[in-house]
């Protein structure tokens, strides 16, 4: 287990929308509190129309209802606006904290352009709104050594933020991410805390299906190595 | 052998005098709770409307102001009136199913301010208890054992789905605009330009797994609200089993507090119902509560805006110890909303609302099961007042509507509540000309209010009414902490009573005139002081009231005095004499002689009443003159034809004439005129004629008398001066002391005549005459020289017409 609670340099909040960056800013407060962290806004403009497979692909909304793709254009406009009024949430918070603050605007994969801006000693928070309406507990995923003392002072921060409770999660294989995914895929949560460090999460894909599964924001402590990994993989 | 003349009325015919001794006698009576004095007639009518129990016999007293009407009826209100029906406190309370439309109770005395005030207890009392459960740790652990496992289930339904969709290469991703599945290829999305590389078959197979992996996911994502709906469900009954603990044992209380009336049970088992099912209303006033140091200290909760809907409005709260008094209410302002109740409304964020505890109260509410007294006048002048009453009599109820509403004011929200029953007896008090429209234009009145008091102006002049308004009036002055009344002032207000009435036979029973020169009589004795109010402060109120009011009379006899009016009083004229009239102005009456001149000449029959030519003469006056001519026509010349032209004015006057009481004096003029013997100037003369020559009564004799008495007076009395009245107008005399004092003195005479015959003869001094057997009038009578003139003006007549005609012929006479 890591030691106590490190300096951090950024938070970076990362969303594919408004309304995911703002469930991540709910749980960020609390954090940024505690931690001394200059809030980074990333807006990422999904290229959703490039996944669109055949003419009988849709989308499917929240209560059901099947919807055609969007275009490109419109997807860029929608992030534009969001990245703009995610501007205006950032500086607000960032002047109550009386720090600065950073926003931006760009295209691609939310996990892989959230990981290639985050630094080592980052948080990163991938946000995304809860399916749900009602309040669940902070998910802490704890490895085989158990969780960082890093990632249970983020959780107990997360937490107290959204006046919740945290659940550590211990998956039975340890050391298989899909055991953990799946563990995170049945509970409903407020936010999911993992740290990287900590195992067994080592990929950006592992990253992208332990999002996926928790339908909820994602605050990840190590997230800086997975872009140092890529880099050295490169390198050899 | 001639008739008699009449002769000079006596002092004594001339103003009644109450004796001081009868009323000594009855001063050491026991002065009993005053009853009215001649009052039978309206006091049996009351007596009867009060106790017949048939709801359609209300009352109406009519009769003159001033007569002692509501006074009448308060006291037999209040010492013969029983309840007409159980007395009843009346509340309205919320309708919960229908809220426009509130709910009307009825509890037993004393039960609607006990019920209020229980009801703030219990919404103050379950305004902590409430939020407190909800707050406690067996609450909190439910609540979250319901969300977590519904939370639960939404997520394994979608962890489902993902674990099979990811069995078959098939991947969920989330975008701003929603989910959607992506097939995938060594762990990674299969993008749109790498699909299109695909051999078709694969293509197909793909299409094939997203089409039916969209289907799923649309049902998983689509049962989400079906199961919100059912965790809804659970916390609310979850909820509802909480709250049921706190507001059964409450409300279980306050029924033990209360009687167990069926009405009182229903209400609170609605109340018990309600709160279970809303206990949000609690939460929500718990979180608006102040955050000061003394918040439980401050905190009414039942005044909060929330907790109105279990509030009561108490209409109508008795003591109860009241069962045996009826309610009895005045109401002088009886307007529509005061009558009948009335819906306010307040303003919200610029809407006008009500609701039932904005429902106020009207005086048929107040007076429910008793007696409601009304003026009658005042209902009438009131929009929709009268209609309301009618309406709440005839159907048993009150009714409360919006008068907004009803004329359709404006549109708001409004309320429908329950009518509560009514048995009232109502009491109008209004004066005859009111009741005899009612009777002859309000189809309904006669139907709902068959009982008339009939309230008498005057009672008959005796020793027992004597004794009896000298009682009344001794109690008048205890009551009002007068000081006492002598009996020489109680004998001089007594008699201003007869002068009241206008009859000396009489005694008016119009009390305020009496009381209101009581109460000026005894200022002047406190300023003395004296101990007791004295004749002469009588004597002095009676003048200084006169004085006030006698302004124009002044003014009048100044005029004459001055001779801009020119009014004769000594001396002898043809065809002029002194006429008498009377003027009202304000509530004060004066007479003043006016002299009515009368020219006569040979013509065609007419006889002109100038008033009446130029529209100043009203109906009745012209009436008088028409029955001069008849007199004329049947008296004088009967077979010859009646050639007189004749004219007959008021000189110098300029206002309308009415009434036909100078036509005796008209018809004087007129013989004196034809006959040419002149007319007395220094007395006047008053009388109705008719067309037998008979004198018939008049109005304001009084007046007139004195009238021209003070002309007389202020021209100095030559003690040959007089009037002359009516021989029916004798028992009507009630003069002033300067008048009887000057008759007694032999310096003024007051004459009665029964015809006018006598009429003539003692205003021209020469014999009237009647007709001998031979046919004519006695020889130098005054009938004998009018008959002769008008013989004469046929003649005339006949000649010229003569003349003319042979003019017309072309012959000679």
């Amino acid at each position: 287990m890591t030691n106590s609670v490190i300096q951090m340099r950024n938070l970076v909040i990362a969303a594919e929308s408004l309304g995911g960056a703002e469930a991540a800013l709910a749980c960020c407060r609390a954090i940024l509190e505690v931690f001394r962290a200059r809030p980074t806004g990333l807006i990422i403009e999904p290229d959703a129309a490039a996944l669109q497979i055949g003419p009988g692909h849709r989308l499917v909304s929240s209560s059901g209802a099947l919807i055609a793709f969007p275009s490109q254009n419109r997807l860029r406009r929608i992030a534009k606006a969001d990245a703009d009024q995610f501007r205006r949430r950032l500086s607000s918070v960032a002047s109550e904290m009386k720090t600065d603050w950073a926003c931006e605007l760009k295209t691609g994969e939310l996990v892989s352009a959230a990981c290639a801006k985050i630094g080592e000693a980052d948080i990163l928070v991938l946000g995304q709104r809860p399916m749900q309406a009602r309040r669940g507990k902070v998910l802490l995923l704890e490895a085989e050594g158990g969780a960082s003392e890093a990632s249970h002072s983020l959780a107990q921060t997360m937490a107290r933020g959204v006046s919740t409770a945290v659940l550590p999660l211990r998956a039975e294989r340890q050391t298989e991410p899909a055991a953990l995914v799946d563990l995170v895929d049945r509970h409903y949560a407020s936010a999911v805390v993992v740290d990287l460090g900590d195992g067994p999460f080592r990929s950006e894909d592992d990253l992208r299906q332990l999002f996926a599964a928790a339908r909820c924001p994602l605050a990840v402590l190590g997230a800086g190595r997975l872009r140092h990994d890529k880099g050295e993989d490169a390198q050899e | 052998m001639a008739p008699e003349l009449p002769s000079t009325l006596a002092v004594e015919q001339l103003r009644k005098r109450c004796d001081p001794a009868l009323l000594a006698r009855v001063r050491s009576e026991p002065l009993a709770e005053a009853a009215l004095v001649g009052q039978d007639r309206g006091l049996t009518a009351l007596r009867l409307s009060i106790g017949i129990r048939h709801n359609d016999f209300n009352l109406f007293v009519l009769g003159p102001q001033g007569t002692g009407r509501r006074t009448a009826v308060e006291t037999v209100l209040r010492t013969h009136a029983s309840p007409r029906a159980p007395s009843e406190d009346w509340v309205y309370v919320n309708n919960f199913d229908e809220p426009h439309k509130p709910i009307a109770m009825g509890l037993p005395l004393g039960k609607a301010e006990l019920l209020r005030d229980e009801m703030a207890r219990v919404v103050d009392d379950l305004a902590s208890e409430i939020p407190a459960l909800f707050d406690s740790e067996e609450y909190q652990t439910q609540r979250r054992a319901i969300d977590e496992e519904f939370g639960e289930l939404q997520e394994k339904a979608m962890a489902d789905f993902t674990s099979r969709a990811r069995t078959e290469d098939i991947a969920l991703i989330r975008t701003p605009m929603g989910f959607m599945v992506a097939a995938m290829r060594d762990g990674k999305v299969i993008k749109t330009d790498e699909f299109d590389k695909l051999p078709e078959g694969e293509q197909a197979v793909i299409e094939e797994k997203i089409a039916r992996f969209q289907g799923e996911l649309t049902e998983v994502l689509s049962n989400a609200p079906k199961l919100e709906r059912e965790h809804r469900l659970r916390i609310e009954a979850l909820n509802a089993e909480m709250a049921g603990r706190a507001v059964s044992a409450r409300i279980d209380e306050a029924r033990n507090a209360l009687d167990d009336t069926p009405e009182l049970v229903g209400f609170l088992t609605r109340v018990h119902d309600d709160m279970i099912e809303n206990p949000e209303l609690f939460l929500r006033a718990a979180a608006q509560k102040p955050n000061g140091p003394f918040p439980e200290a401050l905190g009414k909760a039942h005044l909060e805006p929330l907790f109105r809907r279990y509030m009561v409005n108490v209409m109508v709260a008795h003591p109860a110890e009241a069962q045996e008094t009826p309610p009895i209410v005045f109401e002088d302002l009886p307007t529509f909303d005061r009558l009948a109740g009335r819906i306010e409304h307040i303003s919200q964020m610029g809407s006008l609302v009500t609701d039932f505890t904005l429902i106020r109260p009207g005086a048929l509410h107040r007076a429910n099961g008793g007696y409601l007294v009304l003026d009658a006048r005042r209902v009438l002048s009131e929009p929709y007042a009268w209609d309301a009453l009618k309406r709440s009599i005839k159907e048993r109820s009150i009714a409360i509507t919006s008068l907004a509403d009803r004329i359709s004011l404006f549109s708001t929200t409004s309320l429908e509540p329950d009518p509560i029953p009514l048995d009232l007896r109502v009491v109008l008090i209004g004066d005859r000309l009111l009741h005899e429209l009612l009777v002859m234009v309000d189809p309904d009145f006669q139907e709902l209010f068959k009982v008339q008091a009939d309230f008498e102006e005057s009672v008959t002049r005796s020793d027992d009414s004597l004794a009896d308004m000298a009682r009344l009036l001794r109690h008048y002055a205890e009551k009002e902490d007068l000081l006492p009344l002598s009996d020489e002032a109680l004998a001089r207000l007594l008699d201003e009573a007869t002068r009241l009435a206008e009859d000396a036979a009489k005694l008016s029973l119009r009390l305020s005139p009496l009381t209101d020169i009581l109460r000026e009589a005894e200022h002047y004795a406190r300023a003395e002081p004296v101990e007791k109010v004295r004749r002469e402060d009588i004597d002095r109120a009676v003048s200084e009231r006169d004085r006030r009011a006698s302004r124009v009379r002044d003014r009048v006899l100044e005029t004459i005095a001055r001779r801009t009016i020119l009014i004769d009083t000594e001396g002898r004229k043809v065809g002029q004499i002194n006429g008498l009239s009377v003027h009202e102005l304000g509530g004060f009456r004066f007479g003043r002689p006016s002299r009515i001149s009368a020219r006569v000449r040979m013509g065609t029959g007419k006889l002109i009443d100038i008033e009446r030519e130029v529209e100043l003469g009203g109906p009745l006056h012209s009436k008088g003159v028409m029955i001069l001519a008849g007199y004329l026509t049947a008296t004088y010349a009967l077979d010859v034809p009646f050639s007189l032209h004749a004219s007959l004015v008021f000189e110098q006057s300029y206002g309308g004439i009415e009434g036909d009481s100078a036509s005796c004096a008209e018809l004087v003029a007129l013989l004196s005129a034809l006959s040419e013997q002149a007319i007395r100037q220094n007395m006047a003369i008053t009388g109705s004629v008719n067309q037998l020559g008979e004198v018939q009564a008049i109005g304001g004799v009084n007046e007139k008398i004195e009238g021209f008495f003070d002309i007389c007076a202020e021209r100095d009395l030559t003690g040959e001066q007089g009037v002359i009245i009516p021989a029916a107008n004798v028992e009507h005399l009630m003069l002033r002391e300067r008048v009887t004092d000057a008759v007694a003195s032999g310096r003024f005479q007051v004459i009665p005549i029964a015809t006018v015959d006598q009429g003539i003869e003692l205003m021209t001094g020469v014999p009237a005459g009647r007709r001998e057997e031979d046919g004519n009038f006695t020889h130098g009578s005054v009938n004998a020289l009018v008959e002769a003139r008008l013989e004469a003006f046929a003649n005339a007549r006949k000649a010229f017409a003569a003349r003319d005609a042979l003019a017309g012929t072309g012959d000679q006479p």
